[in-house]
């Protein structure tokens, strides 16, 4: 009687099979030629990706650095390299308007911001427009979007984020928890930073150049009326009259916040008008050095400063 | 008489009255045909209505009909059912049953129906694109093969989508589509269809749109006064009935999206426990949505389809008899009229069995020839019995 010997064809077969299963699953899992891709929607979200995932998955953010990404439109080669992405992460109050109008996988696609959903906050002053009699007026505005300016809520994204890797790379789970930690502890020092920061401003009101600082101003207990101004831009007799007619709406106000270094005129302009001028940088597109946890606390210590 | 004669002589009587043997062989043919073709198609029919329920674990539409709610979702057959709401969908995805893949098959283009859906139904299918590339946005759509083919359409071209009413004037503008890509066959009703996303579905049916900007004080029909922050548009005001890189930041959707409307949901569960949940969780006699296994939806109509076959195969089998009782009567009137011409072969020496063997081989040749030419007909119809079968069904 023959038996099949170590060294018979049947038993190499038999290896060469497992073998090539051993290498299916390794690829399946992130650990073979096919390395995961996880597609964010903003800097902020990519950055936490990064953090959580960079020694497995490549972070696919491929917004201009010259671009908003709240308001890029991504070309149909872009939304294909998105859409065969293993993770599409979403920041969710209609950031990114591209999501509305492109098609993407729902399988595979996280909204990051969707256990503070309830909590999240309608952008105010914008036109609204009905189409027919009766038809209730509406706003093509949403909501305001910044939602990582609460580090609070940031936390609860990246916490989405992880939850949504150990669900899809089962196998990095534990890794991915751990990482989770370290992030969130940061997240959270810089919860704390910000609240010192800000409790030094005291209970004037901070009038901002653009509409983005909405959680952060509902986070750490600040009136922020808002302006619609760009740091680069000329400041026009105009602009200064809508200025004052905040300052006469909201007294009191000293400090106003630039998303960007503004031009140095434009702070002149202000200083003079007895507005000291500070930069608290949203970081929703990639910063040109440091990364997310730096620029934030850039803005604490611009914060601190003043109270200095 | 040697065999070889005997058959000589029975080709040559044959083929004499050819018409008369054509019509015998045709005759008995067609009732061995119909039984056996019936049989063949239903069988066929069942397979390919199987084939794809099976490849649809579970539906999740409003109450009615299940067969109605499988077929409309399976072979995109006319909507009977109220439709789904997107409320619905969204509950049935948030219970983390498994796959969910939202289906919309109210409206038509080119007389294809028109199913949005989410990229996960051509993963389900297996469907690849064969020219061109998957839809990226609003607007998009992929084609079938064999619409592809009838209408001579390829990736690049445009689709409109059909009224569905053509004297509704004030009713919704056709939207014009961009063909992305032509999908590889599967020969089943996904080859006569136009896919696009969801969202495009709801714009042809007027839930979202795209227009002038309104806030822009050179657009007409935006009137407004200083300082007032509700713009009327009115009808002057124009929309969009195509989507263009240009005009696509301008769509938008009105109203609830919670009340928007579905035709039905798949649902794949990963395993069976998912499953079990899923089955259990619309077993609520006031649910307002019910889950259907097509599987079962579509056995039910294959014992209704059994049933009419064995009617039918009664009928034809009576027919049959019939038919027979008529081919028998047509040999024995013929070999009556023929009996001068059996008492010449008796007179050279044929005797009473070479002359009953020349009447058997006769009949013998009519009827194995009437069952060669069922025979080639049955396969034909076996081979041919998928594509039918999706016609009907569409």
């Amino acid at each position: 009687m023959k038996h099949a010997l170590p060294g018979s064809p049947l038993t190499l077969a038999l290896l060469l099979i497992s073998c090539g299963e051993e290498e299916k699953q390794a690829e399946s899992h992130g650990g073979g030629s096919h390395r995961p891709v996880i597609a964010a929607v903003s800097y902020p979200l990519a950055y936490f990706a990064e953090r959580l995932s960079s020694d497995f998955a490549t972070v696919l953010y491929e917004v201009p650095t010259d671009q908003d990404p709240a308001f890029w439109e991504p070309g149909d080669e872009q939304i294909t390299a998105i859409q065969e992405a293993d993770l599409i992460l979403l920041n969710g109050a209609t950031y990114a308007k591209w999501v509305s109008t492109r098609t993407l996988p729902g399988e595979t696609t996280v909204v990051t911001s969707s256990s503070f959903r309830d909590r999240l906050m309608e952008t105010e002053g914008t036109l609204k427009h009905t189409h027919k009699e009766g038809e209730e007026a509406h706003s093509h505005d949403g909501l305001a979007f910044t939602t990582w300016l609460d580090f609070k809520q940031a936390s609860a994204q990246a916490s989405e984020i992880a939850l949504a890797l150990g669900e899809r790379f089962p196998e990095r789970k534990s890794t991915v928890m751990t990482r989770l930690d370290a992030l969130l502890e940061d997240l959270n020092n810089l919860d704390t930073g910000m609240a010192t920061a800000t409790s030094g401003l005291g209970n004037a009101p901070v009038i901002v150049s653009h509409p983005v600082y909405q959680y952060w101003a509902r986070a750490y207990s600040i009136v922020a009326p808002s302006l619609l101004w760009e740091p680069d831009m000329e400041l026009t007799p105009g602009d200064m009259a809508a200025l004052a007619r905040i300052r006469e709406e909201a007294p009191g106000a000293t400090l106003f916040i630039w998303e960007d270094d503004p031009l140095p005129k434009n702070i002149e302009k202000l200083k003079r008008i007895g507005l000291t001028s500070v930069v608290i940088s949203p970081c929703g597109n990639r910063p040109e050095s440091g990364d997310f946890l730096s620029v934030m606390r850039a803005n604490i210590a611009a914060l601190q400063a003043l109270s200095n | 008489m040697n065999p070889g004669g005997i058959a000589f002589l029975s080709w040559k009587h044959l083929s004499h009255r050819p018409m008369r043997s054509l019509t015998l062989v045709t005759a008995i043919a067609l009732t061995l045909f119909f039984p056996r073709a019936l049989q063949v198609f239903i069988s066929e029919s069942e397979d390919v209505l199987q084939e794809r329920a099976r490849s649809t674990p579970l539906l999740v539409g409003p109450k009615g009909s299940s067969i109605d709610l499988t077929l409309n979702s399976l072979y995109f057959t006319p909507q009977q059912l109220l439709p789904l709401t997107y409320a619905a969908y969204e509950k049935l995805s948030r219970q983390r049953f498994g796959t969910t893949i939202p289906m919309h098959s109210r409206f038509r283009a080119e007389d294809a129906p028109v199913i949005g859906t989410s990229l996960a139904y051509f993963e389900l299918r297996e469907l690849m694109v064969d020219s061109g590339r998957m839809i990226t946005r609003l607007g998009d759509c992929v084609i079938g093969a064999q619409l592809a083919a009838r209408k001579n359409l390829k990736a690049g071209d445009t689709i409109t989508s059909s009224p569905e009413n053509v004297f509704d004037l004030a009713g919704v503008y056709p939207l014009r589509m961009r063909i992305t890509g032509v999908l590889a066959p599967n020969h089943t009703a996904d080859d006569d269809a136009v896919f696009v996303d969801l969202k495009t579905t709801w714009i042809i049916e007027g839930l979202a749109h795209g227009h002038q900007d309104l806030t822009d004080p050179g657009t007409s029909g935006a009137p407004r006064e200083s300082g007032e922050k509700v713009v009327r548009a009115n009808a002057s005001v124009i929309e969009f009935n195509e989507i263009t890189d240009g005009n696509i930041t301008s769509f938008h959707f009105h109203g609830d999206p919670g009340t928007y409307p579905l035709s039905s949901a798949i649902l794949v569960p990963r395993n069976q426990k998912q499953r079990a949940l899923a089955l259990a969780a619309y077993q609520d006699k006031d649910a307002t949505a019910q889950m259907v296994i097509p599987l079962s939806a579509v056995t039910d109509l294959a014992d209704t389809l059994f049933a009419t076959q064995r009617l039918a195969l009664a009928a034809f089998r009576l027919l049959g008899v019939a038919a027979l009782g008529l081919a028998s009567l047509v040999f024995l009137l013929s070999f009556r009229l023929r009996e001068r011409e059996m008492l010449t072969y008796a007179k050279i020496g044929a005797g009473r069995i070479l002359i009953g063997t020349l009447k058997a081989v006769e009949v013998t040749i009519v009827v194995i020839s009437a069952m060669i030419l069922a025979r080639v007909a049955v396969s034909l119809t076996r081979s041919l019995a998928t594509d039918l079968l999706s016609r009907f069904l569409n």
